[in-house]
């Protein structure tokens, strides 16, 4: 499923059910308050950080497209100290030297300025070849939304203690 | 544990992150073509010709040790691979808006709605901006009643903080209407009073 199809909202592709209301919406046609302006977005500063200096990613990844379902964008990675059971590439030996701190995915992908696809797809190699250790970090484990009620009480009240922190 | 921040490009995402992060946010291409190539044929034509975008990462170290990171991504990721990577085991997502610019958001509410992430969205008044009534947006993003709207700033991190604890506020709800659902209390109107689970095929709001 693609996020968003090809429509906007309302007036969704699927569920013909749902009419817009007569005369007031379409897509090309905003509601009046919402009238857009047609400057140019503030900020922009959604560009990649990096020019992959027109390597494709898969010659990063040898071709591989897989990613392990243990490995997320905010998985942690740290080393075992073990030998590799298998040959390890120059990217794979960057990420390791990096992952000696405990490390997310995600912010071993932008140290290194790798897109987090290609990290996720070395970082089970490593893991693969026994180096690092892989350490969920999306709470209780099952990868879906938390069931852990205690849990998320648990966040709930650490997030009010940095809010209590900076309203003194 | 982790959040999701999504949004048009300029909303304030990059800002938000940073008002909650106990780093400056890093910066991390968001893409993976191959991935998408390796899926079929018709994602892969599509991969080949979409932008590369950025996802932002920050993190905020909890009492408890507890460490909460912080994604943000544009989320115009047509093929969804990121995005199901992002959501797995999230605790929700922040859609922030501009509403100069309201429908660069209906991928994201789309996308949440659909997998039933929790999220909530925050309305962002920028300089010189008239904000509409929040029912307003409520009614063009077609937003479930028990989905919150709030105004933030995503400068201030007081703002930010606040923001985050509505979404947690509001999945603690959802999982305790889910935990309900599992194991129904005695009292049977008390289902009611929680209210409807959220889906997306419910009819429009406001009309
Ligand atoms: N007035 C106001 N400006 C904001 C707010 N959030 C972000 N900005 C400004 O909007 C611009 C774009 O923000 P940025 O975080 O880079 O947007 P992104 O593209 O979504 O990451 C920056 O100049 C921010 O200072 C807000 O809540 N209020
Ligand atoms: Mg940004």
């Amino acid at each position: 499923m693609t996020p968003g199809g090809d429509t906007g909202r309302p007036g969704q592709p699927e569920g013909g059910d749902r009419q817009p209301s007569a005369g007031t919406w379409a897509d090309d046609a905003p509601r009046p308050f919402l009238d857009r302006t047609l400057s140019p977005p503030p900020g922009g500063s959604d560009r990649p950080p990096t020019d992959p200096g027109g390597v494709r990613p898969y010659l990063l990844t040898g071709g591989r497209t897989t990613i392990r379902p243990d490995v997320n964008v905010e998985t942690i990675v740290s080393v075992t100290g073990k030998s590799p059971t298998r040959q390890l590439d120059e990217e794979h030996l960057r990420l390791l030297r990096l992952a000696g701190e405990p490390l997310a995915v995600a912010e071993l992908s932008a140290h290194l300025g790798i897109p987090i696809g290609v990290a996720m797809i070395l970082v089970g190699d490593l893991a693969e070849a026994g180096v690092v250790r892989l350490n969920d970090a999306s709470g209780d484990g099952s990868g879906e939304p938390t069931q852990d009620a205690a849990l998320l009480r648990k966040v709930v009240n650490g997030v009010l203690k940095l809010r209590e922190a900076e309203s003194l | 544990m982790k959040v999701v921040i999504a949004g048009g490009f300029g909303v304030g995402k990059t800002t938000l992150v940073a008002s909650i992060s106990d780093i400056p946010p890093l910066t991390t291409e968001g893409h993976m073509t191959t991935v998408a190539a390796g899926v079929d044929d018709r994602t892969a034509v599509q991969a080949k010709t979409s932008t590369t975008v950025a996802m932002d990462f920050g993190r905020a170290r909890l009492d408890g040790d507890i460490i909460l990171y912080l994604f943000g991504t544009p989320g115009q990721d047509r093929f969804g691979f990121m995005w199901d990577n992002l959501v797995k085991g999230a605790l929700g997502a922040i859609v922030l808006v501009d509403t100069r610019r309201i429908d660069d958001c209906y991928p994201a509410v789309d996308f949440f709605e659909h997998r039933q992430v929790p999220f909530i969205v925050g309305v962002n008044q920028f300089e010189g901006q008239e904000l509409p009534p929040l029912d307003d947006v409520r009614w063009a993003l077609d937003l479930g009643p028990t989905t919150p709207i709030v105004v933030v700033d995503a400068r201030s991190r007081l703002s930010a903080l606040d923001a985050l604890l509505t979404l947690l506020m509001h999945n603690m709800s959802q999982l305790e209407a889910r935990l309900a659902e599992i194991a129904p209390p005695p009292v049977p109107t008390r289902s009611r009073l929680i209210g409807p689970a959220p889906g997306w095929d419910r009819s429009p709001t406001g009309l």
